[in-house]
């Protein structure tokens, strides 16, 4: 019995010595790599303190960044641009893709750890807002009290949530913008419309020849707020004011905005098969492959269209692209809805608060911002970047791209999502329902209420 | 006449069972080649050059995110190896009490999903100080595969019909020898099954490898994909395919060199009825 | 000393999984009965079963169970029928089965974003091949947009599922194959039966242990499934493709509503029980 009890257990040691040797080197590599992790242990969780520290001293400060955006190839000239004047403070960057970066800084969070510096946008605001630093004692201590200027003075105003500054501001995006090519247009013995009905006329005339408008109707959320938008316009502001229950889901003009809806799919304006096209994918190839003159989207796609950052081997690299806001069933010169799309958040339990102010900083308004907006041409929220037109590929994107700064100004009615993740899904799936005709418009805002009402 | 040999005379039946195969595979392939060509997309072959070439901070990431996978992945079989299989013969031969309820337990805890159980393992992880280890990712992933391997090497010990066992013990064997020497050869099969199939899917797992490390030097080769999301839209997709076969290369040849282990037949170490 | 035994050997495994799954499943069990929202542990107060009672009233909680049932069925039909097909027809060694078993399998390790950006373009209304065929073909009546349709998405997605997984199947059946003595064979053979007799009454049967791991990992893994119905259609559209883990990727991720995300993960694991209690004892009572 023994000799076999033996046995077993110099199996199980065996096991044992490789996990040791495994975690022997996990350590060794932890010290010698010069990515060392800062552990963010705050004193103030109930679980047992880790002894994770890999003892970094307090003069060679290290930062970690996650985030979803920019992409690699972007954040490596930001991060440069940002070493040259700071090289004493080492960047470690992490990007992850949109599901994976709120699950995992949800859990780094909860454990009282996380990154040093996150991207964040204010659909998210609400949630993780008691683990974000306010911004502005430490900009004033770290940059100087006039740290203000370094922003567009209404935008700055705008991040400001129930007086807190917790995210510095990068991009302003909005929606719904059409993109339209104006060569192919062209060729179809079209012209851009002007106004709603010319845009019925329009999608009426070339039906057989192409599809009107692509718009990516395949995702719920897209399509909710493509929805919201139009109750927006009813009402300018409603939307916001039924999240914060100050009116109901269930007036009139949440009613109205699917006739609207309807009217727009009866009008062809909103193709039949848009429902079967994914946003991200199909749709811009779709574009790209010119098989539409014109695509509803957001904003953030003037970078790849307008200033061709992404058009290099596609089809429509040598057209004309403009843009224009999309006008509503009842509205020609319609609102649109937008807000700040990014910003740069600073973890509570950080350590290094002051470099990740300075780290920030450089982000959201320096050389590194200017490197940003380049590549995403986004409205920039810093004073000091200006986006030069002068190169874009195409006149007819010179001529228009302002339209987008002005209405996002002038127009603006709201925010694009109610705030509020749990109506946001409901809508999404009642819109769908809605448009397959399988639920009417009052059952519908009446879900959305009722979603709204359990979320509290 | 062995049923698993190359069969050299066609009978009229093979030909039609060939048939079949052509047809099967070519609606197989058409989107594996498919995508092969949207990987190219771009720049063509070069894609595959970037991910190879690709770096952080100046050094050259891709071979460390390579042998990362293969510590963790090669950590997490060798430990569920040695688990399951111990298990697994005394879910099948030994008696206990308990047996058949501990058994089904253990097999439904297959269901439960990764991310409900992000924040208990990591806060246990951080508990027992294996924050940033190695372990970090091998014991989830050991956890989540535990019961797969535990289910396949049970059902096919439950096929040793006990007279081994008898001759085994009437010859002197004890329990542990019995296991070792005698039902496990016997069971080869399900060994070479569970090698793949958990090789398979821990070596393509990124759930566990991102949300239980931060450490960037201890990222593993499915890591990678998330680099290569190098555009807004996802129509840019070339390296980033590129990328995610580049991943699925290692498990294939795993699988044509462990093909061969599989037609193995039976009679290894056992008795004639 | 002899009764110890057993529980010696089970015990490395059982540590594990008490440690690192039971753990956690009692953290759930705790957190369903609450209304944990958000990140912050401490602002939880105790809810009875009130998640509970949302989750059972929740349409789109019982078309993810509907739809799970349904895929469950359907999986064990085409997966691992088809399988099984599959590796019968490979083991005659016919010319080129070893590169038709590796073009089997290759889906199975390609990730899931790969499959199902394949089959999305497939499915697209416009230009997708599906639809191109159909029109090709003079069934233009038969397209449709298929993902976004009510009744036919979720069997879309099915084939899509069924492409990726069908070629590891061959690995259990073969495994299974390799497990039976060739001397059986050799005596049918004597006694003059033929190659579907052979099938039938020796070959099917002694796949045993391969069918129940199949089935019992293609039910629970149908709990499971996730990232193909969540790239292809996030559970739409209004919720006809809802699967218990998108309907828990949107309770917790997204809204965070953690009390009913563990509420859901507990019933699941309810069921993942009752269902390999059935199956285990359904096989054994064959004995």
């Amino acid at each position: 019995m023994t000799r076999n009890w033996r046995k077993l257990c110099s199996l199980l040691l065996a096991a044992a010595m490789v996990g040791t040797i495994l975690s022997g080197c996990g350590s060794e590599k932890e010290q010698g790599a010069d990515t060392a992790e800062p552990s963010q242990t705050a004193g103030a969780q109930q679980e047992k303190d880790t002894a994770g520290d890999t003892g970094d001293s307090a003069s060679a400060a290290s930062l970690s960044f996650w985030g979803w955006i920019p992409y690699n190839n972007v954040i490596e000239p930001m991060t440069a641009a940002f070493q040259e004047e700071n090289a004493d403070i080492d960047v470690d960057v992490q990007i992850m893709d949109w599901g994976a970066y709120w699950d995992k800084l949800t859990l780094d969070l909860a454990n009282g750890e996380g990154p040093d510096v996150f991207a964040m946008n204010l659909d998210n605001y609400e949630k993780y807002k008691d683990y974000m630093e306010p911004l502005d004692g430490l900009a004033a201590q770290v940059i100087g009290d006039d740290w203000k200027t370094l922003f567009n003075e209404k935008m700055l105003e705008s991040t400001y949530v129930d007086e807190d500054l917790k995210i510095f501001p990068v991009d302003f995006g909005g929606q719904w913008y059409v993109f339209y090519n104006k060569t192919l247009l062209g060729e179809l013995g079209q012209s851009v419309p002007n106004g709603y009905q010319a845009f019925a006329d329009y999608a009426k005339a070339v039906e057989n020849d192409t599809i009107p408008m692509i718009f990516g109707g395949k995702e719920a959320l897209n399509v909710a707020y493509l929805y919201l938008w139009l109750v927006n316009n009813q009402n300018p502001g409603i939307v916001s004011k039924a999240a914060a229950g100050e009116a109901s889901f269930e007036d009139e003009a949440f009613l109205k905005g699917f006739e609207d809806l309807q009217k727009m799919m009866d009008d062809g304006v909103i193709p039949k098969n848009s429902f079967g096209i994914d946003p991200t994918t199909d749709a811009d190839s779709l574009f790209k492959e010119r098989k539409s003159p014109m695509i509803l989207t957001g904003a953030w796609q003037a970078g790849a269209y307008l200033a061709g950052t992404q058009l290099a081997d596609s089809k429509i690299a040598k057209d004309e692209i403009g843009v224009f806001a999309m006008p509503t069933p009842i509205n020609d010169n319609p609102y649109v809805v937008g807000s700040i799309d990014h910003g740069w958040a600073i973890n509570k339990n950080s350590k290094n608060k002051e470099a990740a102010m300075k780290l920030v900083a450089e982000w959201a308004a320096g050389d590194a911002a200017q490197i940003w907006l380049e590549e995403l041409y986004g409205i920039p929220c810093a004073a000091g970047v200006t986006l030069d037109t002068a190169n874009l590929p195409s006149q007819e994107a010179k001529d228009t791209i302002g339209v987008i700064s002005d209405t996002l100004s002038d127009q603006l009615a709201g925010p694009r999502s109610t705030g509020n993740a749990a109506v946001d899904n409901k809508t999404g799936e009642v819109v769908q329902a809605f448009v397959q005709g399988m639920m009417d418009a009052k059952d519908a805002t009446a879900q959305m209420q009722q979603a709204y009402e359990s979320s509290k | 006449m062995k049923l698993l040999h190359k069969v050299k005379k066609y009978k009229a039946g093979d030909w039609l069972i060939l048939l079949c195969l052509i047809l099967l595979a070519v609606i197989w392939i058409v989107p594996l080649v498919n995508s092969f060509f949207l990987s190219l997309k771009g720049n063509g072959l070069v894609n595959y050059q970037t991910v190879f070439t690709f770096q952080i901070k100046g050094q050259y990431f891709l071979p460390r995110m390579f042998l990362n996978s293969i510590l963790v992945v090669g950590g997490s079989l060798a430990i569920i190896l040695v688990f399951s299989s111990l298990a697994a013969y005394a879910f099948s031969k030994l008696k206990f009490r308990g047996r058949n309820f501990l058994f089904i337990l253990i097999l439904s805890f297959y269901s439960i999903p990764v991310i409900s159980i992000l924040l208990p393992i990591s806060t246990i992880e951080r508990f027992l100080n294996l924050k940033d280890t190695y372990f970090a990712m091998i014991i989830p992933m050991v956890a989540i595969n535990l019961p797969l391997a535990l289910m396949i090497l049970k059902n096919f010990f439950d096929t040793i019909p006990d007279s081994f066992i008898e001759a085994a013990t009437i010859d002197g064997s004890n329990t542990f020898t019995t296991f070792f020497y005698v039902l496990l050869p016997m069971v080869s099969p399900a060994v070479v099954n569970v090698l793949v199939v958990v090789f398979m899917l821990t070596w393509n797992d990124y759930t566990i490898p991102l949300m239980f490390n931060s450490v960037q030097s201890h990222y593993t080769l499915t890591m990678a994909p998330g680099f290569f999301n190098l555009a807004l839209n996802k129509s840019d997709i070339g390296p980033l395919f590129a990328s995610i076969i580049v991943i699925a290369i290692p498990t294939i040849i795993f699988y044509i060199f462990m093909q061969d282990k599989l037609k193995s037949g039976l009679t290894a170490g056992g008795i004639k009825e | 000393m002899k009764k110890v035994t057993p529980y010696l050997y089970i015990l490395p495994c059982f540590l594990t999984v008490t440690v690192f799954l039971l753990i956690p499943v009692l953290y759930n069990i705790t957190v369903s009965f609450t209304d944990f929202k958000g990140i912050d542990l401490s602002n939880m107060t105790w809810n009875g079963i009130g998640n509970y009672k949302t989750l059972f009233a929740d349409p789109n909680f019982r078309t993810a169970i509907k739809n799970t049932v349904i895929f469950m069925a359907l999986t064990i039909v085409f997966q691992v029928g088809i399988s099984l097909v599959m590796t019968i027809f490979l083991e005659r060694g016919l010319i080129g089965s070893r590169l038709f078993e590796v073009i089997f399998f290759v889906p199975s390790v390609l990730s899931s974003v790969i499959i199902a950006y394949t089959f999305n373009q497939i499915y697209e209304p416009n230009f997708g091949f599906l639809n191109s065929f159909l029109g090709a073909v003079g069934l233009k009546s038969l397209q449709h947009i298929w993902l976004s349709d009510m009744r036919l998405a979720l069997y879309c997605i099915l084939a899509a599922n069924v492409y990726q997984w069908t070629g590891m199947g061959i690995i259990y059946y073969r495994a299974g194959l390799a497990n039976i003595s060739h001397d059986v064979y050799e005596s049918a053979t004597i006694d003059g039966a033929g190659y579907w007799q052979r099938f039938r009454y020796i070959t099917f049967p002694l796949l045993k242990p391969a069918h129940l791991t199949m089935v019992l990992m293609g039910t629970i893994g149908t709990l499971k499934f996730f990232d193909l119905v969540y790239i292809m259609t996030q559970g739409g559209p209004a919720g006809a493709t809802e699967f218990p883990m998108t309907y828990l990727y949107k309770r917790f991720s997204l809204e965070a509503n953690n009390g009913l995300a563990s509420a859901l993960a507990v019933v699941i694991l309810v069921i993942a029980f009752v269902i390999s209690a059935l199956q285990v004892k359904l096989f054994n009572r064959d004995e």
